[in-house]
């Protein structure tokens, strides 16, 4: 078990140098937050530029004018981003539903039902994790080529249904383990079956931790570049990651590069509105399944 | 309650055990075990998946370790990818993480400063970056020429490239995942520790070297081992910015992923593939042994 | 307290069921009595509509076809095509890039097609331009049918000419004329020891060829690249970038952005005839074209073309060979493509008519060009082993052009690289 943190610390008088100490460690932040977020307000930025803008030297960050037809239209018109968006949005809520589902019941199988070989199948589970998954690439492709899934959503959205691996399971596991026996025990007495103790008390007890397997699992899929390159072939089945490679040009002073970081910009936004939606849960789930538990 | 009724109360609970572990189970057998001995397998032949496979025994190793210098190169790279990233990437976010845990107003609007750039898609990191990164009109370049500084050609210069996607890589790093497993295990580190080394006026440097570290050894492990394993995967960097993915100017980025996807899924070489798959996870489990054997008897397991 | 809001989860439910229809729509359920042909083409944008057109007269005048055009960017276009076919959904007729046909003939991805064009009477192969067909061929055997052809030609700012007051060049040029012309076209203004215009753009295909070399040799048996054909091409063009600064080296076209030829800081530019119409909207300026700079065996230039093959895995092979012959050899297709200024057609008869270089946007020189055509097109050796080895090559003349090794060195070392190649292909069988 890991130690809380203390408690705030009443506060004392504030000496001098503790403020010129906090004054620097906000220049510090402030730099460093500019830094890191400049990249993404470039981004947003080159969107909204006309064409001659955008090549500008020296580089302006407000553009003259907005344009946001870009957006409106002209994302649109280079590549088919709407139904890409859609694509991505379809196969990713079923793969999030999927692995946050199978997860948890393999991880409330681990965490709380006695059968030989259990621990020994959970070791083997978890060693998978240090798997490069380019071993695997080769076999399953000939497998679901073997099926005729190539070219089709299945090798994307299919295996999701097999818990999405060990991370996920892990943590949920640790995190079940907290949840009192007391209260499966009671549902047992009261006749429930194992289904209705796992949808009934452990899955509602799990939300944090549920809600941190989901963003991880969102992100994993959204984010998923190998896997669609690999299986997707019609440019109608594209999800988004393979739309943004689309728009390179042959030549690279030809690449719409305002479009292209409009399409960017569309393809980022869910994630960091997500990532504002749940930050609450997400801290909270990641520090109560620490490593160590 | 009877024997009978307890062993047969066990049995069905054995059975709902498995029913619940059966997504874990066919996994194991679908997704990992069967594809690893199929991939063993098929790293024996040459097969283009259109015409029947032919056995050729060693070949496949024989080629690459003797005869294939674009082996040899991607392994290169992917090490020299590897040399800078594990460490930057351990190092760079643990100071951020420090910052982040100190007491002071907006630490929540400064955490989600940093760690925006690690939830960017690496496809839209990439492409955002081979614009930053652009010699000709790109803000990085005209950042330096303020300073009087003439940027390199990056993407364009087989010197500069992989620094280039080190850099990106490092910046969606820097307030990532790391970060915030850093950032969980300083706030677990018990003030008490700290106090008492006040007490003897111990400085900051001293606190962290003798303190801190050691209190976040497993947290360290945890992220070299994983940091290992995940840069000898780097993929989508290189195959995004790069002409059509081919891990270019003179395969300076054609590392060893991008190099097998090749091999795998451009020259259809399956067998050449699955052979270099299986090195790469010999190579890994080389390395992480290595590392719970070095690092391991260091770590302080609170 | 469920651990997502209930209107989530339902909303998942609702995807999820869509997802399930969407999979279960892509099945295609043809109507009674229509073909459905799938055809995978790398044409995109504004590209993709004039394909469109050439398609549209096709189903008019075959109304039992329907063609359905699969889109795919050039850059991944083989790897996409193969997986296609390897997934046993390949598209029933295809295009393909020249340089990789060898491989999809010996893969079985693309159908023989010798004896049914052979045995063709409608099909007189004569009407083509010189070299079309063995573009399209891999041994003696004919796999594919070209529509378009089309070589690189020197395009020539004649502004910066008059300025320079340099001649502008003429048919029968030669490699020392080529550079003569070049170093007076080339200005440093300040004399930063930096060019503010060159008189080229980076190039670096044909010069091979023009100096009597290939790649490969004939039968794919010997690899070239060190032969003093090759290296004395590279040693040639190598000095026109390092040592006489004609044109720009990597490390130079930095700050320049765009197209060098278009922003006018280069004088002239090896081009193809698809960068006719782009140069006719972009150039504020006076140009032509004219053939290449003659190397020892001439002012020889690689034909390139578009081969368009058939799967022999198609289910209505007849209606696929309609189309084929439709797109590549009528003359319905063949002047719509000229006219509306798609691309070169292979056949002669129709490039060398007004429905092509009757164009507005064309310049005088284009008799040059259609001349070349006729007389100094040279075609790559190329075989199913070629995509490694043309990698080698692309490496070596990046080597060469960084200045990393000279290309004495570049030809030894990748040579040894190719040689491998061709051992390996061998005991593989692809050759």
């Amino acid at each position: 078990m890991r130690t809380k943190p203390a408690p705030e610390l009443v506060r004392d008088p504030v000496a001098p140098a503790e403020i010129v100490r906090r004054i620097l460690i906000h220049l510090v932040l402030l730099s460093g937050a500019v830094v890191f977020l400049f990249p993404l307000i470039w981004m947003l930025s080159t969107s909204l530029k006309p064409p001659d803008e955008i090549f500008s030297i020296p580089p302006k960050l407000i553009p003259s004018t907005f344009v946001w037809e870009n957006y409106t239209k002209r994302v649109f018109e280079i590549v088919p981003y709407g139904r890409h968006y859609l694509n991505s949005i379809i196969i990713v809520s079923i793969s999030v539903f999927a692995n946050v589902l199978t997860a948890a019941m393999c991880a409330y199988g681990f965490a709380r039902l006695r059968a030989p070989g259990r621990d020994w199948i959970f070791g083997v589970f978890l060693a998978t994790m240090m798997l490069p998954p380019q071993v695997m690439m080769i076999p399953l492709f000939i497998g679901f080529q073997k099926i005729g899934w190539i070219n089709t959503w299945k090798p994307l959205i299919v295996p999701a249904f097999l818990s999405g691996g060990a991370f996920n399971v892990f943590l949920l596991r640790q995190f079940f383990m907290t949840i009192p026996r007391d209260l499966e025990e009671a549902g047992l007495i009261d006749g429930c079956g194992r289904i209705t103790i796992f949808a009934r008390i452990i899955v509602p007890l799990s939300r944090p931790a549920l809600v941190t397997i989901a963003i991880f699992s969102f992100m994993y899929h959204w984010n998923d570049f190998l896997t669609p390159l690999i299986y997707l072939h019609d440019q109608d089945k594209y999800t988004l990651s393979l739309s943004l490679n689309l728009f390179k040009g042959m030549y690279i002073s030809r690449t719409p590069w305002g479009p292209l970081m409009a399409a960017s910009v569309m393809m980022v936004a869910p994630v960091i509105a997500l990532f504002f939606a749940v930050q609450r849960h997400f801290v909270e789930g990641i520090t109560l399944t620490g490593l160590k538990g | 309650m009877s024997g009978a009724g307890r062993s047969s109360a066990r049995r069905r609970e054995a059975l709902a055990c498995y029913g619940f572990i059966m997504p874990a189970i066919l996994f194991l057998a679908l997704m990992a075990v069967g594809p690893i001995i199929a991939s063993f397998v098929i790293s024996f032949t040459y097969w283009d998946v259109m015409t029947p496979p032919q056995w050729i025994g060693l070949e496949n190793y024989r080629e690459m370790f003797f005869h294939d210098p674009l082996f040899w190169k991607s392994l290169w790279n992917t090490l020299y990818f590897t040399a800078f990233i594990v460490p930057l990437g351990t190092i760079v976010p643990f100071l951020v993480a420090m910052l982040l845990n100190s007491r002071i107003r907006g630490m929540p609007i400064y955490r989600t400063c940093f760690y925006l750039p690690s939830i960017v898609p690496v496809v839209a990191g990439s492409v955002l970056w081979l614009w930053i990164l652009n010699p000709d009109f790109g803000l990085f370049n005209a950042v330096l020429g303020v300073f009087g500084i003439e940027g390199p050609l990056w993407m364009y210069s087989p010197k500069w490239s992989k620094p280039a996607i080190i850099l990106m890589t490092l910046w969606g790093m820097a307030g990532g995942p790391n970060m915030l497993i850093y950032l969980a295990g300083l706030q677990g580190v018990p003030r008490s520790l700290y106090e008492a080394a006040d007490m003897d006026g111990a400085r900051w440097f001293t606190r962290v070297w003798n303190i801190t570290i050691p209190m976040m050894s497993p947290y360290f492990l945890f992220t070299l081992v994983m940091g290992f394993i995940q840069a000898f995967q780097v993929f989508t960097q290189a195959y995004v910015m790069t002409t059509r993915g081919d891990g270019g100017p003179i395969d300076s980025t054609l590392f060893y992923v991008l190099y097998l996807y090749h091999k795998a899924f451009r020259q259809f070489e399956m067998g050449y593939a699955s052979a270099m798959a299986w090195v790469l996870f010999v190579v890994i489990l080389i390395i992480t042994g290595i590392q719970f054997k070095l690092l391991g008897k260091r770590v302080h397991y609170g | 307290m469920y651990p997502f809001p209930r209107p989530f989860l339902f909303s998942l439910g609702i995807l999820a069921v869509m997802a399930a229809v969407l999979i279960g729509c892509s099945e295609r359920k043809p109507d009674e009595g229509i073909t459905i042909l799938r055809m995978a083409t790398w044409a995109s944008d504004s590209g993709f509509e004039l394909e469109r057109a050439i398609i549209t007269s096709f189903e008019q005048a075959n109304p039992d076809i329907r063609i359905e055009l699969i889109y795919t960017p050039y850059d991944y276009y083989t790897e996409k095509l193969l997986t296609l076919s390897v997934s046993g959904d390949p598209p029933d007729v295809f295009w393909t890039i020249t340089e990789t046909l060898p491989y999809l003939a010996s893969r079985g991805v693309a159908m023989d097609l010798t004896d049914k064009v052979a045995n063709d009477p409608e099909i007189d192969t004569a009407l083509y331009f010189p070299n079309a067909l063995s573009l399209c061929s891999y041994g003696d055997r004919l796999y594919a049918m070209p529509r378009d052809v089309a070589c690189f030609f020197t395009v020539y700012n004649k502004n910066i000419f008059d300025e320079a007051g340099v001649p502008y060049p003429e048919p029968g040029w030669t490699w020392d004329d080529f550079l003569e012309t070049g170093k007076r076209l080339t200005l440093d203004e300040n004399g930063d020891g930096r060019n503010e215009r060159f008189a080229m753009t980076p190039y670096l295909m044909d010069v091979i060829y023009q100096n009597g070399g290939q790649i490969l040799g004939e039968d794919g048996t010997v690899a070239w690249l060190n032969s003093p054909e090759t290296v004395g091409a590279l040693d040639w063009w190598s000095d026109t970038i390092l040592e006489h600064g004609i044109c720009p080296r990597a490390q130079e076209q930095q700050g320049f952005g765009g197209d060098l030829f278009v922003t006018e800081r280069a004088a002239m530019t090896f081009q193809g005839p698809w960068m006719i119409g782009w140069y006719d909207e972009q150039c504020d300026f006076d140009w032509d074209i004219v053939g290449f700079p003659g190397g020892k065996a001439g002012p020889k230039a690689r034909l390139l073309g578009l081969p368009i093959a058939i799967s022999p895995k198609t289910e209505h092979p007849e209606e696929a060979y309609r189309l084929l012959k439709f797109l590549t050899y009528s003359q319905e297709a063949q002047t719509l493509q000229a006219e509306l200024g798609i691309a070169m057609p292979a056949r002669r008869d129709i490039a060398d008519s007004e429905a092509f270089r009757g164009q507005d946007v064309m310049p005088p020189g284009i008799v040059h060009f259609i001349d070349a055509m006729q007389n100094d097109t040279v075609v790559e050796n190329v075989f199913p082993f070629y995509s490694p080895v043309k990698k080698a090559y692309q490496s070596m003349m990046d080597t060469v052009n960084l200045g990393e090794m000279s290309p004495q060195e570049a030809g030894d070392h990748y040579q040894t690289q190719v040689e491998r190649e061709i051992a390996k292909a061998r005991r593989r069988g692809l050759l």
